[in-house]
């Protein structure tokens, strides 16, 4: 009964859970997930899925759960704690809520190396956002697998809030049920052009208003640019027809390189979308693995080696 | 086997010996040394291209093959047969130690409540109680021997697959329940916890972990003598024990990998697919044996398939000599001699334990539940007067303490129940 843990202030409401900041009994701070027991059915199968799941996780770019700690009506999930989201950094860093280039190209490095690692283990994580990376001293780590091996992505979350649906692929938006770790990299791609931009590239309000956000600008798909698309469940017909405009305009501060990743990442076709394993292979992190490689050591992982890696040349100094 | 025209800077064997990082540092330079304008060997090429993919990959994500080895089922619950012996000796002995003391006490409250309703005898009474607390209750023999729970244990396991078939759940369902009553009766005695209800816990938990969800109504409907609150009594119990380690990784999938893999070197499909459908029948039984808490899931697949073309082959009719399923064929194209010798050592020592295997009859464990009913702890059983008076304190304690949080709201909030590593301490 020593180790216990202090609950502090609330840091934000979870898919299915409310999270605090927390102390351990050395005074470490902490991130505590708070998950109430069903008197009737028991732990909630989200709460068991994401324990099973995290536990067997280890990567830099993946939060840590630490610990899982009960009492009779709660289940605690501890994690290591991060000071802030992407969103919340993007907010306070940006300008305007844009990163500068370098930033970006390191976020979206460890972004992709987490994905990649998550691919590997085929765990999908079904709901990337900005508001689920989280950022500690440059480094960032995929949280909040609460939909990761779940049976569908729903629309409305536990507490009644509307999930967001910025991020969210076509073929998902579209009904598909046979999506792949495709969907990941669409979100990733959104992330990285709202990293650049500082605003969301597609913010709709609801599923059909997201679908035409995303028509809007790359134009409406057809069984000729997208074969098979009029299958799927939530597909009309009577769609409004709209010309792809050139994506390049839409984020303007991206590099050639940058932006040639980006356009492979948002491609209608699923089986189209870059994996998370050939985007690290892209020249675009061919500085950044320059990088990690004149500093590892033999038989010392990148992990160790980048994670202590301060950001390269004109870093933002508030990093 | 080369070609006299492309030079040679590498042996095949030199690559693997000499740094991948310094390969291509050869490569490299070898390349530059070439005259201008003469094209490098596409051959040299796509070897740089190579290497330099794979020193690429080791560096940004950690390789296939440490996946497996970064498992909880790998670094937690993997044991040498000796060990696993160990730790069923110790439970059983603590078991025991604890039972007795609790049948002590339990035999002590019955007297205390015999004694109040006679009144006569109140002197002599505590004299008596005293007398039997220094003398055992139960002797040591009327106990369950580890080799006992053990069977009781196994046998219980079986019905998870009869559960599993008539709940009509998954086969992962049911392998990680078998799997997680395995590891639960490692750290707990069946002296505490009875395997009938803890089947239905792992199946329970299992199904939310393998994502097939079950409403705990339609899942005790059918049980007299469980209630759904029995299980979410458990469940949590059963999660601790686990130390909340809930994925488990069986060989089926491993097996269906050598399946398409056989198709190369096969041609006869359907005795291919006869054979994988022998070797998934070997696995389920292997779920029964200890080979999941020493062997690799792989391992067991691979013993499973060879155990499956065995029988195929006798079966192919007497005096033919020629071999329907060539496995050790395949092996021996797939895997170095050398690492062979050894997979063939472990292969051997999962088939042996595999074809041994014996569901526990009937009549042993009618004996071992006789015994139970005596031996089991009173303390775990709601029917006796210590786990009465034990509810009792718990409440007693709860409420002081919740007096005590409600004195000092806000100050602090704890929470100090069961962490994962106090199972263990």
């Amino acid at each position: 009964m020593e180790r216990n843990y202090q609950q502090l202030e609330q840091l934000g409401e979870g898919t299915y859970a409310t999270v605090y900041k927390g102390k351990n009994r050395r005074g470490e701070i902490v991130a505590l997930k708070e998950i109430n027991l069903d008197p009737e059915e028991g732990a909630p199968s989200t709460a068991i899925r994401e324990i099973s799941l995290m536990k067997e996780l280890d990567h830099p770019n993946v939060i840590k759960l630490l610990d899982v700690v009960h009492t009779e009506t709660k289940l605690m999930l501890v994690f290591e704690f991060m000071s802030q989201d992407l969103k919340r950094y993007m907010d306070t860093h940006g300008d305007r809520g844009a990163l500068d280039p370098l930033t970006v190209k390191w976020f979206m490095f460890q972004l992709m190396s987490g994905i990649d690692y998550i691919h590997d283990f085929r765990v999908l994580h079904r709901d990337l956002k900005p508001q689920n990376l989280l950022i500690n001293n440059g480094k960032l780590k995929i949280g909040d697998f609460g939909l990761a091996r779940a049976t569908g992505i729903p629309v409305i979350s536990f507490s009644n809030e509307v999930v967001t649906l910025w991020y969210r692929a076509p073929d998902v938006l579209l009904g598909s049920r046979n999506y792949t770790t495709s969907i990941d990299i669409w979100s990733a791609g959104c992330i990285m052009a709202e990293m650049f931009t500082g605003h969301p590239l597609f913010a709709g309000s609801n599923n059909e208003d997201q679908l035409q956000k995303i028509f809007r600008t790359m134009g409406t798909p057809s069984e000729h640019t997208w074969p098979g698309v009029s299958q799927l469940p939530n597909w009309q017909d009577n769609f409004p027809q709209f010309m792809p405009q050139p994506l390049r305009k839409y984020v303007p501060m991206a590099d050639a390189l940058a932006f040639d990743l980006l356009i492979q990442m948002l491609q209608y076709k699923p089986e189209m979308r870059i994996s998370a394993k050939d985007a690290l292979k892209h020249p675009y992190f061919n500085e950044i693995v320059a990088s990690i490689q004149s500093s590892s050591r033999p038989n010392n992982s990148y992990n160790t080696s980048y994670s202590n890696h301060t950001l390269p040349g004109n870093r933002p100094t508030n990093l | 086997m080369q070609s006299t025209e492309r030079p040679q800077i590498f042996k095949n064997t030199e690559i693997s010996q000499i740094s991948k990082r310094d390969a291509v540092k050869k490569l490299e330079h070898f390349l530059s040394a070439m005259p201008a304008g003469q094209l490098a060997p596409s051959a040299i090429r796509s070897q740089l291209t190579k290497i330099k993919e794979s020193l690429y990959l080791s560096i940004l994500t950690k390789t296939m093959k440490n996946l497996y080895e970064q498992a909880s089922q790998y670094k937690s619950w993997r044991f040498s047969k000796e060990g696993l012996l160990e730790l069923r000796k110790n439970v059983n002995s603590k078991g025991i130690e604890a039972a007795k003391k609790s049948h002590a006490m339990e035999k002590q409250l019955k007297d205390e409540l015999d004694g109040k309703m006679d009144v006569d005898s109140t002197g002599p009474d505590g004299q008596k109680a005293n007398d039997n607390q220094n003398k055992n209750v139960i002797s040591d023999s009327q106990f369950l021997t580890f080799e006992e729970e053990q069977e009781y244990v196994s046998f219980y396991e079986t019905k998870i697959r009869d559960f599993a078939k008539a709940f009509k759940l998954s086969q992962k369902v049911k392998a990680t329940a078998v799997m997680y009553m395995k590891r639960f009766y490692l750290h707990n005695t069946v002296l505490d916890y009875q395997p009938k209800q803890i089947l239905l816990v792992c199946l329970f938990l299992s199904a939310k972990a393998e994502n097939q969800f079950m409403s705990i109504e339609e899942f005790t409907k059918h049980q007299s003598k469980t209630s759904p609150a029995d299980i979410i009594d458990l469940e949590l119990i059963l999660c601790q024990s686990l130390r909340f380690d809930l994925a488990v990784i069986h060989p089926y999938n491993a097996a269906y990998g050598y399946y398409l893999d056989l198709q190369e070197y096969v041609t006869d499909f359907q005795l291919l697919t006869k054979a994988h459908l022998l070797a998934i029948s070997y696995i389920d039984t292997s779920l029964f044996t200890d080979v999941g808490l020493i062997f690799q899931p792989s391992q067991v697949a691979i013993a499973c398939w060879k155990l499956a073309t065995i029988k195929i082959n006798n079966s192919s009719g007497p005096g033919s000599t020629s071999v329907a399923l060539d496995f050790d064929g395949y092996l021996s194209k797939k895997i170095s001699a050398k690492l062979l010798v050894n997979l063939y050592l472990i292969m051997d020592e999962i088939q042996q334990m595999i074809t041994q295997y014996k569901a526990p009859s009937m009549e042993t464990v009618k004996n071992i539940d006789r015994k139970l009913f005596y031996c089991k702890n009173p303390a775990k059983n709601s029917n006796s007067l210590l786990y009465k008076k034990l509810e009792e304190q718990k409440e007693l304690a709860q409420k002081q303490k919740k007096k005590k949080a409600d004195k000092g709201k806000n100050d602090d909030n704890t929470m100090d129940h069961g962490s994962i590593d106090d199972v263990f301490s």
